[in-house]
């Protein structure tokens, strides 16, 4: 169980995050935030890189600060802006992973072949990483996070230069492991969470806005979700009216779908957590 | 290990130990000249020659009892060169026939203006017998080096004094304080002598200064590059927030500094390669304590330049550990470049400084007293060595109770 207490992140003067406070235990939760919120940040201190202003994290009661390397043995933790030496094959690279994470060598060669196989790039294991495209970066990434089998999975932004079918396979990767574990995924694409996260954690002004499920997140829009077809004449005025959600070009007319929050003269529609994330941090 | 060597793989590429050793062997090719400047008033081929082939008939120190031997060597390029002036028509014709008429025409013409036609002939002469690359005028060069710097000296008694010799040195060592006064007739009235010329001293002692900028540039630019560039690919947050990804820090200062050692090393031994392969190797077995330099420790040719070496191997070894700090703070090539460069400045001013005195009491006597039990090239080497290495420290302890990234 890892445990984020009244946590509070400042660079110099300036907060980033304000008395953060969860309790995570298996399962898989979205950090759901818009660009700058402080995701990133908070993953930081989960992964011991930044040390709490205020308020500290705990691993099964203890603090990770504490706990020290045997806390970072149970990471996993892909970064935003992943980093690999260019001039190696991605056997090389995670070989010196799996040194730094103090993985005994037996077995280990065996170990890396599966990650490489379950992220697709078996083909490509051993071509020099300075030749992959983005997508397949990212999936050397996403292999050496999940490599040591760790407890804690951190996956910030993993999804970023995936193309849809890397990305379906990369939601079914980690919702297996999320059985047994506890797996962080921050991002701000919300279809990258929508179907697979146990609970959405939502960050709004520095602060956890909301620690739910997305069920619980779209009931929260029940009845103020609505669809209409707009004629083009008419969409400018709409547009000013309403919170448009979505609109989609047809003969003559705008698909709107739209927020109201009190009935509207519309079709009601069933709201989803991209909705409800566009309502909160419009 | 695995850590420690893929960390050292990033850093001893092949091209850089190449480059570097490639580098050198230019600049020594192009630059080391035994024979140069500052070769007291001449700057010919043969002035070091000389001392060389006095090395090898008297071995590396001249005794007093070999002074005879000495003015036989002497006496021999004399007549030699009084060989050459025979084979001259213009010194025939104008009564020119040995060495000592020959120096009286030097002193009588050779600044004189106004010279008559038949002066100039003469002039031209000397100048002939004097500067051209001939064998004459490598008598010529012999025979003034062994003079000025030898049978002047021992004549006026700077050089194995005699009673009747150091009443000529009385007022000026009358003039110098009493400690100062006693150390430099105890020199004087010496037994021993080396045959050390200034020219390999002085040339070490220029170059080591080159050798420290030239390996302090190279091991600031591949440290920072690799520091710089794995922070920008951003290597370290998966590395810093796995198990034993934290030793990284600490790996990477020990593999700069070893890396620094390394180039120095490299650097030396190339530049010790070449120093030989011009000639300075005659001279290795000559003490450094001679009739124009005062050493307060007895070393010969050969330590001193292992101990000058040894000054820029552990110099560029604290380059290696500086860059590192530098490397660990700079988020970018333009930021690690900014700050480099004045420290490099100020780094390799301190170290012209130390090679300035480097074992070496000039004209000021009283120095060779107050620094007798101080290494001065170290006392200043060793302290920013010393420095580097508790900055590094503190930084890596301090790793652990701050933010990390």
């Amino acid at each position: 169980m890892l445990t984020v207490d009244s946590v509070t992140k400042y660079y110099g003067k300036k907060p980033a995050v304000e008395n953060i406070s969860l309790s995570l235990g298996n399962g898989l939760y979205g950090l759901l935030a818009p660009n700058g919120a402080g995701k990133t940040t908070l993953i930081k201190m989960l992964t011991t890189l930044l040390k709490p202003t205020s308020g500290e994290i705990l691993y099964c009661g203890t603090p990770i600060e504490k706990l020290g390397a045997s806390y970072r043995e149970l990471i996993g933790y892909l970064p935003q802006q992943f980093g690999y030496y260019r001039g190696s094959t991605p056997v090389q690279y995670l070989e010196y992973l799996a040194a730094l994470n103090g993985m005994p060598s037996k077995g280990l060669r065996e170990k890396i072949e599966s990650v490489i196989g379950q992220v697709g790039l078996s083909d490509s294991k051993k071509i020099k990483m300075k030749k992959f495209s983005g997508g397949m970066l990212q999936r050397v990434g996403i292999a050496q996070a999940i490599m040591s089998d760790p407890k804690i999975l951190i996956l910030d932004e993993p999804t970023a230069g995936l193309d849809p079918k890397e990305r379906v396979r990369f939601r079914n990767i980690i919702s297996a492991m999320s059985k047994d574990r506890t797996v962080i995924l921050s991002t701000h694409i919300v279809s990258d969470i929508e179907s697979i996260a146990n609970r959405v954690i939502m960050i709004k002004d520095r602060q956890i806005f909301r620690d739910s499920t997305v069920p619980e997140l779209s009931a929260e829009l029940e009845g103020k979700v609505f669809e209409a077809s707009v004629p083009d004449s008419e969409y400018e005025r709409f547009e000013r009216e309403y919170f448009v959600l979505s609109a989609r070009q047809e003969q003559g007319s705008m698909a709107v779908r739209f927020y109201c929050e009190s009935p509207a003269p519309y079709r009601p529609a069933e709201p989803n957590l991209e909705d409800f994330f566009l309502v909160t941090y419009r | 290990m695995k850590i420690f060597f893929n960390e050292a793989k990033k850093l001893f590429r092949p091209i850089i130990i190449i480059l570097l050793a490639v580098f050198i062997f230019i600049h020594c090719k192009g630059f080391l000249k035994l024979n140069y400047w500052p070769q007291v008033g001449t700057g010919n081929p043969w002035d070091t020659e000389v001392h060389a082939e006095m090395i090898e008939k008297f071995g590396p120190t001249l005794s007093r009892d070999e002074l005879p031997a000495l003015k036989e060597f002497y006496g021999a390029l004399v007549a030699d060169f009084e060989e050459e002036i025979r084979k001259s028509e213009v010194f025939a014709r104008n009564g020119i026939d040995d060495y000592e008429k020959f120096c009286e025409a030097d002193n009588e013409f050779l600044f004189k203006d106004g010279l008559t036609d038949g002066e100039q002939e003469i002039y031209n002469e000397l100048i002939r017998y004097r500067f051209d690359l001939m064998p004459a005028s490598e008598l010529h060069f012999k025979l003034n080096e062994l003079e000025n710097r030898l049978l002047n000296e021992i004549e006026i008694g700077r050089i194995f004094a005699t009673d009747e010799t150091i009443v000529t040195m009385r007022d000026y060592l009358d003039r110098q304080n009493p400690e100062a006064a006693a150390l430099l007739e105890k020199k004087y009235r010496a037994d021993e002598m080396s045959l050390l010329t200034i020219t390999p001293q002085s040339v070490v002692d220029g170059d080591s200064l080159n050798l420290v900028i030239i390996s302090c540039i190279a091991v600031f630019a591949a440290v920072l590059y690799m520091l710089i560039t794995d922070r920008l690919r951003g290597i370290y947050p998966i590395a810093l927030s796995s198990k034993t990804g934290r030793k990284i820090f600490g790996i990477q200062a020990a593999v700069c500094g070893l890396f620094g050692l390394l180039a120095g090393i490299i650097v030396c031994a190339v530049y010790g390669a070449a120093l030989m392969s011009k000639g300075a190797g005659v001279f290795l077995d000559c003490p450094m304590d001679n009739y124009y330099h005062d050493m307060w420790v007895k070393l010969d040719y050969r330590q001193y330049i292992l101990i000058k070496a040894a000054a820029v191997v552990i110099f560029t070894g604290a380059a290696g550990l500086l860059s590192y700090i530098i490397g660990r703070f700079a988020t970018n090539y333009i930021s690690g470049l900014a700050v480099s460069i004045p420290v490099l400045v100020a780094l390799c001013g301190a170290e012209f400084f130390a090679t300035a005195h480097i074992f070496r009491v000039e004209s000021a006597w009283v120095y060779s007293h107050f620094w007798s039990s101080v290494a001065l090239p170290f006392a200043i080497t060793l302290p920013i060595c010393i420095g580097v290495t508790v900055a590094v420290c503190l930084i890596l302890k301090r790793d652990g109770k701050r933010d990390i990234l």
